[in-house]
């Protein structure tokens, strides 16, 4: 590991890749700090430029857009109590309150730290994570690989909260929508409806950038209000980052620093779960643990610390799950999973040991992309913040322009265009009807994944119960049929009586597969899971008589 | 017809398109070696959206109607006005594209956007329009000459662009 990471370093440590990192950052601090624009969108618009690049440029460069919009929405959630992306949502709950306190600069500093370290404690376990995951994901087979896949996608689907079933239709969609074209096992052409351009299917980046970054503006531009003021008033001049104090009080808040990094990583490694929910998820928790929660949201230092440290930890464990398994951790890495098949590269568990030098590039790349960002926020804050200053309907229709030029870069066709737009009309029709965009484009991703593998078990043997008698595959059914019933546990968590039985439920039926697995710990880890579940589900039992 | 919405509608809508690709599988093309139908897999998808789009469908008959702020077609197109606008300016860039070229055609749509969006005084139309020309030609100039990208010139432009 030693050797690959030496190597990469030297492939980073290049003035045109740190350039263009640097560019990156900047374009990720800009986006995030401008609500209603996401990190995705910024990421799916940096695409285009990289079509030409070597694919470390490429990455660096997305990396840098990636820990640059993590880090620049709290820039908005701070001074004007407006996250710039879902992020950095709980960040404004202590952010906003402290500037309003008077200590604006103590709350940057604080964001802006807690992301570098949060981001660096992330960047150290993917990379020791990453290759035993990939190990463990060549044990999965065809039929545990599918079910991998539908467990995403539950996930994704169940995020969704009250709009499950709309959920579940974007996610189904977008696999529909990815069998558009030839098949990828025999190469016959499926529902092209007998129009030529459609038997290549529809382009990867159209479709994103229709559904992610068109929409995205349309919905921006809905409130003609909105559209037309300037996004953010505040003034920058007056505010300056405490960078010594920000440090200190990491230093004093360990603790917090390290309980919500640890969440957001595993947040991160969870297929189809992202930043959105650390960073509230990482929050609540310190709340929680605190020997004074009611002083939370009143502009104490620990919730900043929480929810940034959190965001930032939660890219690095989607990268895990991205590199490792070749199955996107959310809605950004699952563009840069895009990304990477547009140069070629098809992450899968062999992925690390086939391609070392680029694997362990875009580690090193996202451990530097993090020194890049405190930079960029400690020099240049007051440039960013003046760019937030332009009008979103002049932006918007700058983006729109720009979005039609880079899809027709990626094959010189007019029909990309075409694409995005219908897409960009369909993501802004589904979002006013409330179906989330992240489970369809997560279906658009993992549906050749999907199928291959589907076909792939199917070759191998015609007799489905082996998605049952397998025990990763088992294991990941399970989880599925936990996560699709979780918006209903978490709804009836106080009023229902059997959300009671849940957990305890869920290690029971988990604890099998485990013990089907080979080995000692495995089976040792689903025995004991076993027992602790009997344990709960009998204490509940008579907690409940 | 007292819970008929929007919700319903979709799931009608999307009903007869599931239908309508699950009747289109039956003509993919039946490959002359043994293998894994190229059928099976969207036969599979199609199957399980069908039956969510059933279940979509008896929930939103279920649901109770709320008063919807947006009934009424005069005021859909009012709270959509923008968005509207901006659609359809993209969609006349696109049939314009093939005559004036990314050029000018992305100019006239960014132009036509802010005009169409913004305040519409003297000061802001020059001020718009000068927003169009940089950036569209910024973008222009970056992938045609830095990125090697051949965009297209239009046929009113051909040899002068």
């Amino acid at each position: 590991m030693w050797h690959h990471l030496s190597m990469a370093f030297g492939d980073v440590f290049t003035v045109a890749t740190l350039a263009l990192m640097a560019l990156g950052t900047a374009a990720g601090l800009i986006a995030g700090a401008i609500p209603g624009f996401t990190i995705t969108m910024a990421i799916v618009l940096t695409l285009p430029f990289t079509f030409g690049m070597t694919p470390i440029h490429g990455l660096a460069t997305m990396l840098g857009v990636f820990v640059g919009g993590l880090s620049g929405g709290l820039m908005s959630g701070v001074l004007i109590g407006i996250p710039g992306t879902p992020s950095s949502i709980a960040t404004t709950f202590d952010g906003f309150p402290m500037a309003r306190a008077g200590r604006p600069g103590l709350a940057l500093g604080l964001g802006v730290w807690s992301s570098f370290f949060g981001g660096l404690f992330s960047a150290v376990v993917l990379a020791l994570l990453a290759p035993a995951v990939a190990r463990l994901g060549l044990e999965f087979g065809p039929w545990g690989y599918f079910s991998l896949v539908v467990f995403a996608l539950t996930i994704a689907a169940s995020l969704a909260g009250e709009n499950l079933t709309k959920g579940l239709i974007a996610g189904v969609g977008g696999m529909l929508l990815a069998t558009i074209g030839e098949d990828p096992i025999n190469g016959v052409a499926r529902f092209t409806f007998g129009i030529d351009v459609l038997e290549q299917g529809f382009a990867f980046l159209p479709v994103l950038v229709g559904l992610f970054a068109f929409s995205q503006i349309m919905s921006d531009l809905r409130d003609p209000e909105a559209a037309t003021k300037v996004m953010l008033k505040s003034d920058a001049k007056a505010v300056r980052v405490e960078h010594r104090a920000a440090i200190k009080a990491i230093f004093q808040h360990w603790v917090v620093w390290l309980r919500s990094s640890v969440i957001g990583t595993f947040v991160g490694v969870l297929p189809a779960a992202g930043g959105s929910i650390s960073n509230i998820l990482a929050w609540d928790q310190s709340k929680k643990a605190s020997r004074h929660p009611e002083k939370f949201g009143t502009g104490i230092p620990e919730g900043v610390i929480a929810s940034e440290s959190a965001n930032n930890a939660t890219a690095g464990g989607a990268l895990v799950t991205m590199m490792a398994l070749g199955i996107p951790g959310d809605a950004v890495t699952a563009v840069m999973l895009g990304a990477l098949l547009i140069h070629n590269i098809a992450p899968s568990p062999s992925f690390i040991s086939s391609q070392p030098q680029l694997a362990y590039g875009i580690i090193v790349a996202f451990f530097i992309a993090h020194f890049v960002m405190v930079a960029e926020q400690a020099i240049c804050l007051r440039l960013f913040l003046l760019i937030t200053r332009v009008r979103l309907y002049v932006l918007g229709a700058v983006i729109l322009a720009y979005s039609a030029i880079g899809v027709f870069a990626l094959n010189n066709s007019v029909f990309d265009i075409w694409t995005l737009f219908l897409f960009g009309l369909l993501g802004y029709g589904m979002s006013r009807q409330g179906f989330p965009l992240t489970p369809m484009i997560l279906g658009v991703v993992l549906g050749p994944i999907a199928e291959v593998n589907f076909s792939r078990a199917l070759a191998t043997s015609s007799n489905l119960a082996l998605f049952v008698t397998r025990p990763w595959s088992l294991f990941f059914i399970v989880l599925a049929a936990f996560s699709l019933a979780y918006p209903w546990y978490q709804r009836g968590q106080s009023t229902r009586r059997w959300t009671r039985f849940y957990m305890p439920l869920l290690l029971v039926c988990v604890a099998p597969s485990l013990m089907m697995m080979g080995g000692y710990l495995r089976p040792g880890v689903g025995g004991a899971l076993f027992l602790l579940g009997c344990a709960l589900l009998l204490r509940r039992v008579r907690a409940g008589a | 017809m007292k819970h008929f919405h929007s919700d319903t509608a979709i799931a009608i809508a999307l009903l007869l398109l599931g239908a309508v690709m699950f009747w289109d599988s039956f003509g993919f093309r039946t490959p002359p070696f043994e293998t894994v139908s190229p059928r099976a897999w969207p036969r599979f998808v199609l199957v399980l959206l069908l039956g969510l789009c059933v279940l979509y469908l008896v929930q939103s008959l279920r649901a109770p109607q709320v008063p919807d702020a947006e009934r009424g077609l005069r005021t859909w197109l009012i709270t959509n006005r923008n968005a509207l606008w901006c659609y359809g300016l993209f969609l006349a860039f696109l049939l314009a594209l093939p005559y004036l070229g990314m050029l000018v055609a992305g100019i006239v749509f960014v132009y036509g956007v802010q005009a169409a969006i913004g305040k519409r005084d003297l000061r802001s139309h020059v001020r718009h329009l000068l927003i169009a020309l940089i950036s569209v030609g910024l973008m222009w100039a970056l992938f045609d000459f830095a990125l090697d990208v051949i965009l297209p010139t239009g046929s009113l432009f051909a040899g002068v662009i």
